[in-house]
């Protein structure tokens, strides 16, 4: 066995093949293994192509199962591949989602802002800057009742619009727009080089924030 | 630079999935097509419960230690480390 590598492959997509095209191309062909994939149940297990992969009904690879312990398949192998190389030709996503605020951009000391603002305005307990910002993208009902926990319900449209009032008075923050946008645009980009290859839909991004 | 956008005012809040299930559904992606990041464990824990896989980043609004407790497949210190984590592995 010390020229075998006992990988576990999270079986995602419909593409077939898929498994034994990637560890082919990365220097670790699937051990006896046929086109047709079909083996006899009998034999020694390493006859069969699922004990290698296990099979779920669908093929397809999720790289993390090779970014999770590159060092250990290397390892196990005594092959120097370095598989991170390899992890952006068979991790794809056609839509990344991001979040806004806080990721993108740099508004969550503004948002803390406000809300303390909001509560010392209204004679409420001011939350800290870490209970605060616990808060940033739940939902008002949510985010209220964990911000400040005595706050009586027949205030809550006072604070939202407080909240909100100060905060589209707000300086934005510090950290320029310039490198998300950079981010969102080399995404883009990356997507429409690669669909233009394989012929999908170009990969939209979608905000959720 | 967005084909569609959802927020809470839209539908439930994180960490509900129907913010992302909504944008699969109106994008036409699977759940294994899609990659949230995010700077809040409500962002990891809306993909968690959409069957997403998810990136943190640490410049945002939770401490990084906060994040990596519910094992994103990275957690990036900066735009600039989201770029090239993008570049390479999305």
């Amino acid at each position: 066995m010390r020229n075998y590598t006992l990988l576990s492959a999270e079986l995602l997509t419909g593409r077939t093949h898929q498994i034994r095209v990637h560890l082919n191309h990365l220097g670790f062909p699937i051990a006896v293994t046929t086109n047709t994939a079909t083996s006899s149940s009998t034999g020694d297990w390493r006859s069969r192509p699922e004990a290698h992969v296990p099979a779920r009904g669908r093929t397809g690879v999720r790289a993390s199962a090779f970014r999770e312990s590159p060092e250990t398949a290397c390892a196990a192998s005594r092959r120097p591949v370095a598989l991170s190389r390899f992890a952006g030709k068979l991790m794809r996503y056609p839509l990344l989602v991001f979040d806004w605020d806080g990721t993108l951009i740099d508004s969550a000391p503004a948002i803390v802002a406000c809300i303390q603002a909001a509560c010392r305005d209204l004679g409420l307990t001011v939350p800290d800057e870490a209970r605060a910002s616990h808060v940033i993208g739940l939902g008002l009902k949510d985010a209220l009742s964990y911000a400040i926990p005595a706050c009586p319900r027949t205030t809550t449209a006072g604070w939202w619009s407080r909240t909100a009032g100060t905060f589209s008075r707000a300086t934005p923050g510090s950290r320029s727009f310039r490198e998300p946008k950079r981010c969102l645009q080399a995404s883009k980009l990356a997507a429409h080089s690669r669909h233009r290859h394989r012929k999908e839909p170009r990969g939209p991004r979608a905000g959720a924030g | 630079m967005f084909a569609a956008s959802r927020c809470a005012d839209e539908c439930a809040s994180k960490p509900a999935p129907d913010m992302l299930s909504e944008l699969m559904e109106e994008l036409g992606a699977n759940a294994v097509d899609t990659l949230v990041i995010g700077d809040t464990v409500h962002d990891l824990q809306m993909a968690a419960h959409a069957g997403v896989q998810a990136v943190a980043v640490s410049h945002g609004a939770h401490p990084r230690g906060d994040l990596v407790a519910l094992a994103p497949l990275a957690c990036l210190a900066n735009i600039d480390e989201l770029t090239l984590w993008l570049a390479r592995n999305a």
